[in-house]
């Protein structure tokens, strides 16, 4: 048995990584920085910065040594938004410039002993020398050996014109004081073609990304100096990063949202369960005849009313026409009743149709059908055997609802106004929030698989062949 | 050499007959494909008005806002054959006029006086949108997956199965709401979000039937012909298990149609389309004020194609497997 | 017979060396197929008979390499084929063909028979369209079936029809041997004859190599020269049909001749013969020390349960896995151990 049980165990491992796959993927390669989607588009680059900062989207996805940074706008200079006297705006992006200077300025001062990349990439520019200078705390990094020192500022000549397109790259690192640093081009003899200039910052170590990053959040396993000496690992607890919405911690969001989604699924759960068992057993002790049949086309009919109708007009009709219930809010026991109503009757549809189907399976096995013979009552049997046969189902698919306990059900929470997690899960939809959704999402699918691996363990329990697959 | 008698070949019929035979003995499936069928001519309908509106570049009815015409009650509710100006007419002016006021927002007009019926034209328009390009996304996605997994086993197996239980266990309406969100608002997100995460049950029960298609000796006897993989697969075992594909589509659409319903609802749906959420989210500030026609057109125009695919399912899945029914 | 006196036996076609097919890894694999060699030559037909799940349908599977083999060698023409793949690996099957047992199974039912010669000829021999037409019906025909159902189903044809279609489907692609795994047991009698008279007269025409697999001794001493018996994953004895049949070798084949009921000796003879084996068919999984049927043998002696017989070669042609072989008397009382 615990042989099984560790070998199940085990099978958890895949999937949970999968999750961590999938999320990563959907919301840091698909999704990308949601910085301006969240904070809007009239933010200062050094706020987006730090929001990325915070977030650790400012990092290579997976592996890398240099990422982008928004100190430079790359898209402002291809579309000829810099302002520059004597340069303009090309077809096709770029910009055509004149002999002259050029301050290279950055939107915020770059980070301290870091290294930086300047990328341009040159068009076309006959005769033209193109200059690249710096100046104040800061040093050339890489090939020294081109580099002049002229004036208090570091020179080098990145280009002269006559290849038709280049491209080069200078590698400066910036020293303590970031504050006076300036970077610039100068063009010289002829006016160039400039299609793209970019910058790029060295992290200090290429597994220093995001999805270390993310890794590290979800698995805070950390080796630390121990007081005695010596290296222990240490557990600092999961930490889901900081809601830009609310700017609390997620991990306390979640634990503040857990209770009130408790509170409505665990009602709607167990009431549901019961009175979809009931109306399946009425169901079965009546089949084919005129009830089991209008339990079926009820059944369906339910399903298919929308789960919005079903708000809406538990609103309307019971809580504002009638009065009985509270529309709104969650401040004592009474405003539960109406979702919990809504909820109920949401999955009844779904609920009776499942357990029927189980019933009727359990009742047309060859034991039942010989008890009949033998003469004992229909509900006795409905009660002493069926029920009890048919536990198993139940119960694989009861454990299996559990971690839809935590989510809550989103549209009620969000509709009755009570705040857990699927009302959480909603508005961080609505706001952009991704580390909120993230870990919703997460927690979520670790619940679904723990969940699994409890029924199987049950059932293994019940039942010895199921561990020989 | 003799030639067998033909004499004792049953009648001639494949399964495909078979099922529509069986299917045409239940009046309650007949209903629900006429009322499937009423929804597609709406549907189409719908797209050529959108269309028409489109190409002449002019603001369609169901757009233009009317403030005259605000809040007016369906027409059979306006006493279509009486009123004040019908006084000095002869009796068949009366009901001449009385039959133009009928058609005259039949459903009636909501708050910036557009007409309803158009409304919920365009959300049947809209709704089958939704349904067909999701299923266009998630059907190819679960059976070629489902297909390589069930034939070829093994690793491919094992990496299929470990993705689609990955999917199955992220909380469906979250992902579906998250993927919306990281695509961005709108259309496209509903139809990644709902196609992306809908290929998950299709291709389980793919997975399976192939499995139990791939041992039969009909399959054996391709691959002793000499036939490759990928023709077995698609030629071969396909079509044999191709009715799990029709009973899904069936049952999945009214599912995709609901889920978008509910995207749209909470503002990450469809953006200035009248869909049916859009117009139960509209509606359902309105019915604080008595106006209830605009959610009851809705509510109905989505419980009756919800119920009819619905039903039909269950009598498609009845009439082409019944050891499906069992399956959730 | 005349026919078969006149083929000379050349170079073998299809053979097999020490071919193993086990089933499931670890201490205690299933072994479907344990060291099998055989060799079949163009024109000859072997018949492969068994008692059902002692391995022999595997080991037509694992000939044309439908099944991975374990160990051993698989040489076609010359030519070794256990590793083949891809290509190479599709164009040995299509000169080795098999008939399924089951005719009605072997048939995809979504594919009108039309289709499915029409697939195999398009795909395996690349015929244009004009000339697969052609072909279809001469194929249908063939097997005695008219051209004009080309195209029905396989569920509007009666057992022997289908498998009239299956060996028209298996000779679209031109073999040169045809594996035939058990081809009319799923079949009504009278339909039987039909189909043995039907793969006799094509076997004459197209000079096919045939391994016939079958339960039926009845069945394989009218279709073939050469019988091999299997036991157990192995072959017990093998040798020209008429030595087999006249003076089995194997206290097996005694048995399994025993059974056949004979209408030329007298009632009270037979019942004398008649040999009643004891116990049940052991599972290919089972461990068995020594001869794998000394728990069943009536000559059972105690070297039986210590070592394994090999198959060795008694006379020109025939061997026979028993290590008491030509000791055991004709006809003779067996002689019983004493607990």
């Amino acid at each position: 048995m615990w042989g099984y049980v560790v070998r199940r165990t085990l099978q958890m491992i895949p999937t949970v990584l999968g999750v961590i796959l999938i999320t990563f993927v959907l919301f840091n390669v698909v999704g990308g920085s949601p910085a301006a989607m969240t904070l809007g588009r009239h933010v200062s680059p050094r706020m987006l910065e730090e929001f990325d900062e915070l977030r650790g989207f400012n990092k290579p996805l997976i592996f890398g040594w240099w990422t982008g940074t928004r100190a430079w706008d790359a898209a402002a200079f291809r579309r000829g938004g810099m302002h520059w006297p004597g340069a303009a705006a090309a077809d096709g992006g770029g910009q055509r410039m004149a002999p002259g200077e050029y301050e290279l300025r950055t939107a915020f001062e770059l980070l301290p002993e870091t290294v930086y990349r300047w990328d341009i990439s040159f068009m076309e520019g006959g005769g033209a020398e193109v200059e690249f200078f710096c100046r104040g705390d800061v040093v050339p990094a890489g090939r020294t050996s081109e580099w002049r020192r002229v004036d208090g500022e570091w020179r080098r000549v990145l280009w002269r014109g006559g290849r038709s397109a280049g491209r080069a790259k200078v590698t400066v690192r910036v020293g303590a004081e970031p504050a006076g640093v300036l970077a610039g081009l100068r063009v010289r003899k002829a006016s160039v073609m400039i299609r793209d200039i970019r910058l790029a910052r060295r992290m200090e170590h290429p597994w220093d990304s995001q999805f270390i990053f993310y890794l590290r959040q979800l698995f805070p396993l950390e080796l630390v100096h121990g007081a005695g000496g010596g290296w222990r690992l240490a557990w600092k607890g999961v930490d889901f990063g900081v809601s830009y919405a609310t700017n609390q911690r997620v991990s306390r969001m979640l634990r503040d949202g857990i209770i009130p989604s408790l509170t409505l699924t665990v009602p709607i759960f167990f009431i549901g369960l019961m009175s979809g068992i009931s109306l399946a057993l009425v169901c079965a002790y009546f089949r084919d005849t005129w009830i089991d049949r209008f339990f079926v086309v009820f059944s369906v009919a339910l399903m298919s009313i929308n789960y919005l109708v079903w708000i809406v007009a538990g609103q309307y009709l019971l809580g504002y026409r009638l009065g009985w219930f509270p529309v709104w809010g969650y401040e004592s026991w009474r405003y539960l009743l109406l979702p919990v109503l809504v909820g109920v009757i949401s999955g009844l549809g779904v609920d009776i149709r499942f357990y029927r189907t189980i019933m009727l399976d359990e009742m047309y096995k060859d034991y039942v059908r010989t008890a009949l013979a033998k003469g004992v009552g229909g509900a006795g049997i409905l009660f002493r055997h069926v029920l009890k046969n048919a536990m198993i189902p139940v119960v694989t698919n009861t454990v299996i609802a559990i971690p839809f306990l935590y989510t809550g059900s989103l549209l009620l929470e969000s509709f009755f106004g009570i705040p857990g997690l699927g009302y959480i899960g909603v508005n961080a939809v609505n706001s952009s929030d991704v580390d909120v959704l993230r870990a919703v999402v997460f927690i979520g699918a670790v619940l679904y698989v723990v969940a699994n691996l409890l029924t199987d363990i049950c059932y293994a329990l019940v039942d010895p062949r199921v561990k020989i697959r | 050499m003799n030639t067998e008698s033909v004499e004792s070949l049953p009648e001639s019929m494949t399964l495909w007959q078979d099922a529509w035979r069986r299917l045409r003995r239940r009046r309650l499936a007949m209903v629900c494909l006429a009322v499937v069928g009423l929804y597609t001519l709406a549907a189409m309908y719908g797209e050529c008005v959108y269309w028409w509106y489109r190409l002449h570049d002019e603001t369609p009815p169901y757009k233009r806002v009317n403030l005259a015409e605000q809040y007016q009650p369906p027409s059979f509710l306006r006493s279509p054959f009486g009123g004040r100006e019908t006084g000095r007419m002869s009796s068949l002016e009366r009901f001449l006029h009385g039959l133009k006021a009928l058609g005259h927002h039949p459903l009636g007009t909501d708050g910036l006086g557009r007409d309803v019926l158009q409304r919920v034209i365009q959300g049947t328009r809209i709704a089958y949108q939704v349904g067909i390009v999701t299923s266009l996304i998630a059907i190819p996605i679960g059976v070629v997956l489902g297909c390589l997994a069930g034939y070829f086993g093994g690793r491919v197996d094992d990496f299929i199965v470990w993705l689609y239980s990955t999917f199955a266990c992220i909380p469906g309406l979250l992902f579906i709401l998250a993927i919306a969100m990281v695509v961005g608002k709108g259309l496209l997100g509903v139809y990644l979000g709902i196609g992306l995460t809908m290929w998950v049950g299709l291709c389980r029960l793919i997975r399976g039937e192939v499995i139990k298609h791939k041992e039969r000796p009909y399959v054996t006897a391709a691959r002793a012909l000499g036939l490759g993989h990928f023709r077995i697969i698609f030629r071969h075992i396909l079509p044999n298990v191709f009715h799990v594909v029709i009973v899904t589509f069936t049952l999945r659409f009214p599912y995709a149609i609901g889920t978008e319903v509910i995207m749209s609802f909470l503002g990450i749906g469809v953006q200035g389309e009248p869909s049916w959420g859009i117009m139960i989210s509209n509606a359902r500030l309105r019915l604080w004020h008595g106006v209830w026609w605009e959610m009851a057109a809705a509510t109905a125009a989505i419980f009756g194609i919800v119920l009819a695919f619905n039903l039909l399912g269950d009598a498609l899945r009845d009439a082409l497997d019944p050891r499906l029914r069992t399956g959730r | 017979m005349k026919t078969e006196d006149q083929r000379v036996a050349v170079r073998p076609l299809l053979e097999a060396h020490d071919l193993r097919v086990y089933f499931g890894g670890g201490k205690a694999p299933l072994k479907a197929v344990d060291g099998v060699s055989l060799a079949i030559a163009r024109g000859e037909t072997v018949g492969l008979v068994g008692e059902s799940g002692c391995g022999k349908t595997t080991l037509g599977r694992a000939l044309m390499r439908l099944e991975d083999s374990t160990g051993g060698r698989i040489v076609f023409d010359g030519v070794d084929m256990t590793g083949a793949a891809g290509r190479r690996l599709r164009t040995f099957r299509r000169r080795v063909q098999m008939i399924f047992q089951d005719p009605h199974g072997a048939l995809n039912p979504r594919m009108s028979v039309g289709a499915a010669l029409d697939e195999v000829l398009a795909v395996a021999r690349g015929l244009p369209a004009r000339e697969r037409r052609r072909r279809t019906v001469e194929l249908l025909e063939a097997v005695g079936l008219e051209g004009a159902y080309a195209g029905r189903y396989p569920h509007e044809f009666s057992g022997g029809q289908r498998q009239r279609i299956v060996i028209a489907r298996a000779l679209a692609v031109e073999p040169e041997v045809l594996i035939a795994d058990e081809p009319v047991s799923a079949l009504d009698v009278s339909v039987q004859v039909q189909i043995l008279n039907l793969l006799r007269e094509l076997r004459r025409r197209f000079n096919l190599a045939m391994l016939f697999i079958a339960h039926d001794l009845a069945v394989v001493r009218y279709m073939c020269e050469r019988i091999m018996v299997m036991y157990y994953g192995r072959i017990v004895e093998e040798g020209p049909a008429e030595a087999v049949y006249s003076a089995p070798e194997h206290p097996y084949t005694r048995a399994l001749l025993s059974a056949v009921p004979d209408l030329d000796a007298s009632l009270e003879g037979r019942r004398r013969n008649r040999i009643i084996l004891k116990g049940e068919v052991p599972t290919l999984g089972e461990r068995i020390t020594g001869c794998p049927f000394h728990p069943r043998c009536p000559w059972r002696r105690a070297r039986c349960v210590e070592e394994e017989p090999a198959l060795r070669e008694r006379s020109a042609g025939r061997r026979v896995a028993c290590h008491f072989a030509g000791e055991l008397g004709d006809d003779a009382e067996p002689e019983r151990e004493v607990k």
